[in-house]
């Protein structure tokens, strides 16, 4: 990606300048919590959201996409120098990126209920809110003033309190409502690119 | 290599998978990085050097294509929204990319996004730079 001030090159995988006047300045773009899920589930959780309009002089650009399939182009593949067969290409995974250290969760291998991962990466501890059924999943710290809060391992997003979490690291219920966890970065992403950036990512294995 | 020339190609690396299936391609390669980042404002840095600056150039190769921003894919600067009700082209299982801030809800369908790949919008008063 190029800004239009400076015309530097910026990676979406970290929000780090590639190259360019600001490239080795230090500045990053905050990389926010993005929810990939399905439209039903968007729409059940925030009844309220708006929607990207449909550009009709775009139309016939536009495609049915089904992430984590399809191949990968042999026109793209020439453009690849890291490859890993650690996993298919397209695998769909969730890429999470502590700074220390980098885990790659693969999304098929999910629960198709909302679930709860609780791991450590990069000596320290984290959760994964998880939704195989929608494609959903990001990583959040389970620090809370310093504590790190267990979930159940019930269907849902639960602390053992009783508070209830979205999508979105917030208690939404319960004696901890209001409460926001630390997003770690983290995205859904195909395993081509994510290993491709960070070869040293290892993978979760349950 | 010149600057410019530099940033081209790898910008291409990242799209060109699009490229392939718009010319009629008969595997479709998806581009793979679904994050969002705040724009405009860049403020936290990270105490370490830039190691992954190497490694990413190393990652995928910068010289292949010579696709320029803008050429193919347009991005999207303060779009249109509509209610979620409207959005009447959306199927129940279609993959959608949801931001919150503020207690604003905002959906960026993947559909869409496979071809203009960058947003530049606001949400909840902020502004956000969202890419696919």
């Amino acid at each position: 990606m190029e800004d239009r001030q400076t015309g530097s090159v910026w990676t979406h995988y970290d929000g780090q300048v590639l190259t360019g006047p600001l490239a080795g300045s230090g500045i990053e773009l905050p990389i926010q919590p993005m929810v990939h899920t399905t439209w039903a589930d968007w729409l059940n959780q925030y009844p309220g959201t708006e929607v990207l309009d449909w550009y009709e002089e775009y139309a016939g650009n536009y495609r049915s996409v089904k992430p984590g399939t399809g191949g990968i182009g042999p026109q793209f593949q020439e453009t690849i120098l890291n490859w890993d067969d650690r996993l298919e290409q397209n695998e769909l995974v969730l890429g999470v990126d502590t700074g220390e250290a980098e885990r790659a969760y693969v999304m098929a291998a999910l629960p198709i209920e909302p679930s709860v991962i609780v791991d450590e990466l990069g000596g320290e501890p984290i959760i994964v809110f998880a939704d195989g059924g929608s494609s959903f999943a990001l990583a959040y710290s389970p620090l809370v003033d310093g504590v790190a809060l267990e979930f159940t391992m019930n269907v849902g997003w639960f602390s053992i309190d009783g508070s209830e979490w979205d999508a979105g690291g917030t208690a939404v219920s319960g004696s901890l409502v209001g409460t926001q966890l630390d997003f770690v970065t983290s995205f859904v992403t195909e395993w081509y690119g994510w290993a491709a950036y960070h070869p040293d990512t290892s993978i979760y294995q349950g | 290599m010149s600057r410019s020339a530099v940033f081209v190609a790898f910008f291409a690396t990242v799209l060109a998978g699009c490229a392939s299936t718009d010319v009629g391609s008969s595997t479709t390669a998806e581009p793979s990085p679904t994050t969002t980042t705040t724009a405009a404002t860049p403020t936290s840095t990270r105490d370490q050097g830039s190691p992954q600056q190497s490694d990413t150039i190393e990652a995928f190769d910068a010289s292949y294509l010579s696709l320029g921003p803008g050429a193919a894919f347009p991005a999207l600067d303060d779009p249109p929204m509509v209610a979620g009700s409207d959005a009447g082209w959306l199927e129940a299982d279609d993959i959608v990319l949801g931001l919150v801030n503020a207690g604003e809800a905002q959906a960026f369908p993947a559909s869409q996004l496979a071809y203009h790949h960058i947003v530049n919008t606001t949400i909840g008063g902020e502004p956000y730079l969202v890419t696919y």
